[in-house]
């Protein structure tokens, strides 16, 4: 971008944040704010079952009798210390009785309970999506969406890269690299990233151009000697030339389209983000000692932020975060506490997120939906490591303001109690992961979900109603 | 180079006095040198006679040297350890050893280790030399004799594992009699690929070889050129070679150790004078050094005098295929041995099972997973199976899909049992820090034989099974389809076809023994390797790691470490030993070419900060750190780079800017030229006279962007162009200034050559 029309941008979003008083930062940046899914994969097979369990009961024939005694060893308990187990569930545990189940909730997520508790969190429950238990091919059935994935293909396109492009809009990656849900449909390639917006420096975003005209009006010799000046300006040139040559389908494409998209949102952010300070307490999740396990975390809300005080430039409409490290084969209770602490937990991760975004927009946290699941669920048994080996079926969160919160099939099915304390055993998945994010898109645009998902043959648990999980 | 050397000379001046005497410790000093650093001189017949190590004579002196190099100096050092040596190099370990025949069959071993019960002790028997073998065991009670995978145990035409099974109550002593081991010569076979004609065999291939797998390599254009002329089959095996050192691949006049050890080089490297000062603090061995397996790997790809080609192996293996983490809390020192130990197996010419194992055995795994807690106690097994599923998985490619139920519930559960008494244990660093090594123990392990993938294996140790379960799994139908793929997948193809896929199976398949060096070999000089439907993303390591490579023009440089691409990875928040997927592996080429922020990175580095290219000189300072100038006015400069010594005149002696634009081109692209058109030429030919194009073909203009058509159509454009292609260049100039200015200018090229598109992609044409 020219020197000049950079000041003329910047001195149009000042007028924006001026003029008349009504138009704050928060105005200017997302008066569209459309409907937005952000999706948040946690890598490793997270044990939801940790994150929200059945009341500790002396009944060993019961479910909570016979769930604690098989998830003892995970509280350096044995199963038979009847005492020390109900002991672990309230030092561990918040009870909370919502739509009509009575449930513990891990004491680190003091935020999700408040967002259960306003009914905000819908909590799906024995659903499936992969039908192994191997990480990589679970991960690629789950973003690409179809059962059909093989366990090496990679040039598929991502449900959340299809969606986009049904909606003709984009995907935000705030990760640090892409992940295969965002890539979109591509007949020839078998994917592409047309319609991703890599954003993991949000603050940074942009190419370097020495500023030639800076010196021409100066009158400056800088630019003729400068290095960065002689080299900056020579791959502008090229890339500017360059795109007309390279063709559609050649592999070097996909970075003619990065620097353009670069190029041509770089600067539009800077402009924008000028205006819009980080808030501190953002800030503070990625910076010098933060409060979260993974400042990474941290740093792709800060990104997401961004990306929302900009979703008009960027033609936002799926957002994709992820959390990685759940893969609790040993001391599972210490890890994932702190893991699911910097999701669910007061002042970290997604309460900061919205608290800071309800004031930037109140707008967008009504126009979001947060959908946050893993590749797998683990055993029902837990192992001799004090953690849990891996199984199939899980739960998944689906968090919003439009979210009708409450239990979406069984998490304490009485058909289980006696495989608890069965080694291998693993949660039966009875409603398939697609047909959650289905409803997702559903609520987005009407029929979209089926649109991007082949959801033929893929259950529902009986008397779930994925239809009510959301308002419109 | 060790400290202990003095104390031993001053011991023998106090106390021995006499010739023989002294001769004896001059000697002995030189084999615990030796086992220090093969660096230092090595031990001759002689030193060993004097020494009193039995049993070396001239056939087998350089074994015994060997022997002593894979040595720590604290092994040798002692008289009883010394004499040890003898036992330790004719006594088969049954645990892990490979026996090398080439210098002493026929002959007899007499392990140490008894068995006992039904025990079926397992050992490789291996000559290296692919040839035959025929051995017998005599032991009372022997039951049974054989191979596992490849014929009988007598008379195979590969050397394969032997066991047998004694059926005695009580312990046994046996031996195993070697009568005869034919040698041969590890030959290039094309597998099931087809060898490319000889015609295609040409410059641009051998780059691309060298690109694909050495980073680019170190060699001279003569040589490339020379290899080109050879038949490919014949040029592949001088190219690509698993030895520390590769002089034809990595030529230099530097005297580096001969070894593929990080920690050895780095120990090397810490003290060498043509590293500098503050940079030795980077080769600390200590078990916080966090840096040092990063700085070694990395010197190591680009230390003239080495062998780049072994240091990409060694990135995949410990980075992709065996993957370990720092981040997981892998600590320094593990790591090293991790790669260590995988690196000598590997340059052993081991089997790759017998490397795959080797890697399940070291402590850096053990601490990655976790089961060096793994216990059965009480009839009880307590541990986790994590291991006992990538194992199969990420070693060999066995996801399960030959039976899920029975691979979940029989073969990874057998596994984790298996995998029991493997004790390595985490200490404060003054304590030396974690533990290198597992110590495999039999009080906590589960005994019995275990049912893994449909067949049964044996062993009283976690290490014994671990063998024998990669004997089995390298031969399963899962780990046959999908290890080979995953290896050229990596390496090579992004997405092969369904008949690449197909010959790379049939290849793998049909090598009765699999090892990684041949396999790799028939690959990189077949038809598809050298397709032109074959692509290859970048990842950032690879890319920034060839790109530093071939700016890099002699070890002085890297004494520096002016291109060490530690920091410039971290922009791309890439960090070798700290995989972007833990076990699952670092980033791949296509998640860094997929990735808009990357490519901003790699842009940025060469329009906003392109210093690391640019850079041309080092100064000498005064005491205000300020650089010092001639009565001239330049810079004194202690370094300076010279690309003349790399960059041919041409026949008339001269440097002109057009030959430069290509052959810069060609270097760092390794496409032949086929994607320099007229842009990449024309903005090439600017810079090399100093200016971006615009400036260059209108000064008053310098914000005018070029198309194709105005380069090629317009006409006054064209004849500055022209102009500027015959131009000189002064890259062999007397005049400081000039040539300074020169070698700024192939730097200039270089900074945009490396943020074009075709630095993130190879292709097979």
């Amino acid at each position: 971008m020219k020197r000049r029309e950079f000041i003329k941008m910047s001195a149009l979003t000042a007028l924006f944040l001026t003029v008349g008083g009504s138009l704050t930062p928060a105005h200017a940046a997302t008066s569209i704010a459309s409907k937005t899914v952000v999706n948040i994969t946690l890598d490793g097979g997270p044990d939801f079952k940790h994150l929200i369990v059945p009341p500790f009961d002396t009944d060993a024939q019961s479910y909570g009798g016979a769930y604690w005694r098989a998830r003892a060893s995970i509280f350096r308990t044995k199963a038979g210390d009847v005492t020390k187990l109900r002991q672990a569930y309230i030092d561990n545990y918040d009870e909370v009785t919502f739509d009509g189940m009575r449930f513990g909730i891990l004491k680190s997520c003091t935020w999700l309970k408040n967002e259960i508790r306003s009914g905000n969190v819908a909590i799906v429950n024995n659903v499936v999506a992969s039908t192994n238990r191997n990480h990589y091919h679970s991960k690629l059935i789950m973003e690409s969406g179809s059962l059909r994935t093989g366990s090496n293909e990679t040039d598929i396109s991502g449900w959340g890269g299809r969606s986009v492009t049904e909606l003709d809009a984009n995907v935000v990656a705030v990760t640090r690299g892409v992940r295969l849900v965002c890539n979109g449909p591509d007949a020839l390639r078998g994917y592409n990233n047309k319609r991703v917006i890599s954003n993991y420096d949000s603050r940074n975003m942009g190419l370097y151009l020495y500023d030639t005209q800076a010196d021409l009006e100066s009158g400056s010799r800088n630019y003729i000697w400068s290095t960065q000046a002689i080299i900056s300006r020579s791959l502008r040139g090229y890339y500017g030339a360059k795109a007309a040559e390279i063709p559609q389908n050649s592999p070097y494409r996909k970075f003619i389209t990065q620097e353009r998209q670069l190029r041509q949102f770089g600067d539009q952010l800077k402009v924008r983000l000028k205006g819009v300070p980080i808030p501190a307490a953002i800030k503070a999740l990625y910076e010098g000692s933060s409060p979260l396990e993974s400042p990474y975390f941290g740093k792709q809300v800060r990104n997401l932020y961004d990306s929302f005080a900009t979703q008009d430039i960027l033609s936002m409409r799926f957002a994709s975060m992820e959390y990685t490290g759940w893969d609790s084969h040993r001391e599972q209770h210490r890890s994932l506490e702190a893991k699911f602490g910097d999701l669910f937990g007061t002042n970290k991760g997604l309460h900061t997120l919205i608290t800071a975004l309800n004031r930037l927009n109140s707008n967008i946290y009504n126009n979001t939906v947060f959908v946050i699941s893993g590749e797998f669920g683990r055993q029902l048994k837990s192992n001799g490591d004090y953690g849990t080996d891996h199984g199939r079926g899980n739960s998944m969160l689906v968090i919003g303001k439009r979210v009708n919160g409450g239990f979406y099939g069984d998490p304490f099915p009485a058909e289980d109690i006696d495989r608890l304390e069965i080694k291998n055993e693993d949660i039966v998945g009875k409603t398939s992961m697609f047909q959650v994010f289905a409803k997702v898109l559903d609520w987005q645009e009407k029929g979209l979900g089926s649109r991007v998902f082949d959801l033929n043959n893929q259950p529902i648990e009986p008397g779930v109603y994925l239809s009510r999980m959301l308002q419109a | 180079m060790i400290d202990f050397i003095a104390p031993i000379l001053a011991a023998v001046i106090t106390t021995s006095g006499g010739t023989a005497a002294m001769q004896e410790q001059q000697a002995i000093s030189k084999i615990v040198a030796y086992a220090d650093s093969s660096a230092n001189p090595k031990p001759t017949l002689q030193d060993y006679t004097y020494a009193n190590v039995d049993g070396v004579n001239k056939t087998n002196v350089n074994a015994y040297n060997r022997l002593v190099d894979s040595l720590e100096a604290a092994d040798v050092d002692s008289a009883a350890e010394r004499a040890a040596l003898h036992t330790y190099f004719i006594t088969i370990n049954p645990l892990e050893d490979i026996v090398k025949t080439e210098y002493f069959a026929p002959f007899t071993l007499r392990p140490t280790v008894k068995y006992g019960g039904k025990d079926t002790l397992r050992f490789y028997l291996e000559n290296s030399n692919e040839g035959l073998i025929d051995a017998s065991v005599n032991a009372k009670g022997v039951i049974s004799i054989g191979s596992t995978g490849n014929g009988s145990g007598t008379g195979v035409s590969h050397l394969r594992l032997i066991a047998f099974t004694g059926t005695q109550a009580s312990n046994q002593t046996f031996s195993v009699t070697v009568n005869t081991m034919n040698s041969g010569s590890m030959a290039f076979t094309p597998l099931d690929f087809t060898v490319v004609s000889d015609e295609l065999w040409d410059e641009t291939a051998v780059r691309k070889v060298l690109y694909t797998f050495a980073y680019g390599g170190h060699a001279t254009d003569e040589q490339i050129r020379t290899w080109a002329a050879m038949p490919p089959e014949r040029a592949i095996v001088q190219m690509l070679t698993l030895e520390p050192k590769n002089k034809l691949l990595s030529p230099s006049g530097y005297n580096l150790p001969n070894t593929t050890s990080l920690e050895r080089l780095a120990k090397f490297w810490n003290k060498i004078s043509y590293v500098k000062a503050k940079n030795r603090d980077r080769f600390t061995t200590t078990p916080r050094s966090w840096g040092t397996p990063t700085a070694s790997w990395m010197m190591a790809v680009l230390s003239r005098g080495l062998n780049p080609f072994v240091h990409r192996i060694g990135l995949w293996e410990t980075n992709y295929h065996m993957s370990v983490s720092q981040v997981s809390g892998v600590y320094p020192l593990p790591m090293l041995s991790h790669y260590d130990t995988i690196m000598k197996k590997l340059s052993e010419n081991s089997s790759y099972e017998q490397v795959m194992a080797q890697g399940a055995k070291n402590a850096a795994v053990a601490y990655q997973y976790g089961h060096n807690r793994n216990i059965f106690k009480d009839g009880v097994f307590r541990g986790n199976e994590d291991f006992a599923r990538e194992y199969y998985q990420l070693f060999f490619g066995i996801l399960g899909d030959y039976d899920h139920e029975y691979h979940e519930a029989t073969t990874i559960p057998n596994t984790a049992r298996a995998l029991t008494d493997m004790q390595a244990s985490w200490h404060p660093e003054e304590e030396g820090g974690p533990e290198r090594k597992v110590t495999f123990g039999t009080e906590k392990h589960y005994s019995g034989d275990v049912e893994i993938l449909h067949t049964t294996v044996s062993g009283y140790r976690a290490d014994i099974k671990i063998d024998a379960i990669a004997m089995e799994a390298i031969e399963h139908e899962e780990s046959l389809r999908n290890l080979p793929v995953m290896i050229i997948r990596h390496f090579a193809d992004d997405s092969p076809t369904a008949a690449v896929i197909e010959h790379a199976q049939n290849s793998w398949a049909m090598m009765p023994v699999k090892r990684l060096l041949p396999f790799l070999w028939a690959y990189a000089v077949s038809t598809d390797f050298h397709s032109s439907t074959r692509i290859k993303y970048a990842s950032s390591i690879d890319r920034m790691m060839t790109t530093m490579n071939l700016l890099t023009i002699d070890n002085e440089e890297n004494g520096y470490m002016f291109y060490y691409p530690s920091w410039e990875l971290s922009k791309e928040d890439v960090r070798v030993f700290s995989p972007a997927h833990a076990v699952f592996g670092h980033q791949t080429g296509v998640e860094a070419s997929d990735n808009g922020n990357i490519f901003r990175v790699n842009y940025n580095r060469s329009a906003g900060a392109p210093w690391i290219y640019t850079r041309y000189y080092e100064c000498e300072r005064d005491q205000k750190d300020e650089c010092r100038k001639d009565s001239s006015g330049n810079v004194i400069a202690v370094w300076e780079k010279r690309w003349r010594s790399k960059i041919p005149a041409n026949a008339q002696g001269k440097y002109i800017v057009e030959e430069v634009a290509l052959w810069l081109w060609k270097r760092f692209i390794a496409d032949g030229g086929k994607h320099y058109g007229a842009l990449e030429r024309a903005h090439l030919i600017a810079l090399l006279n100093g200016k971006d194009l615009a400036l260059f073909l209108d000064k008053e203009n310098p914000m005018k962007t070029y198309t194709k058509a105005q380069i090629t159509g317009n006409s006054g454009i064209k004849r500055l162009l022209n102009d500027g292609a015959i131009a000189p260049m002064d890259l062999k100039s007397n005049d400081t200034k000039k040539r300074r200015e020169a070698d700024y200018r192939v730097n200039l090229a270089i900074a945009f050559i490396a943020a074009t598109p075709y630095i993130y992609a190879q292709e097979g044409r």
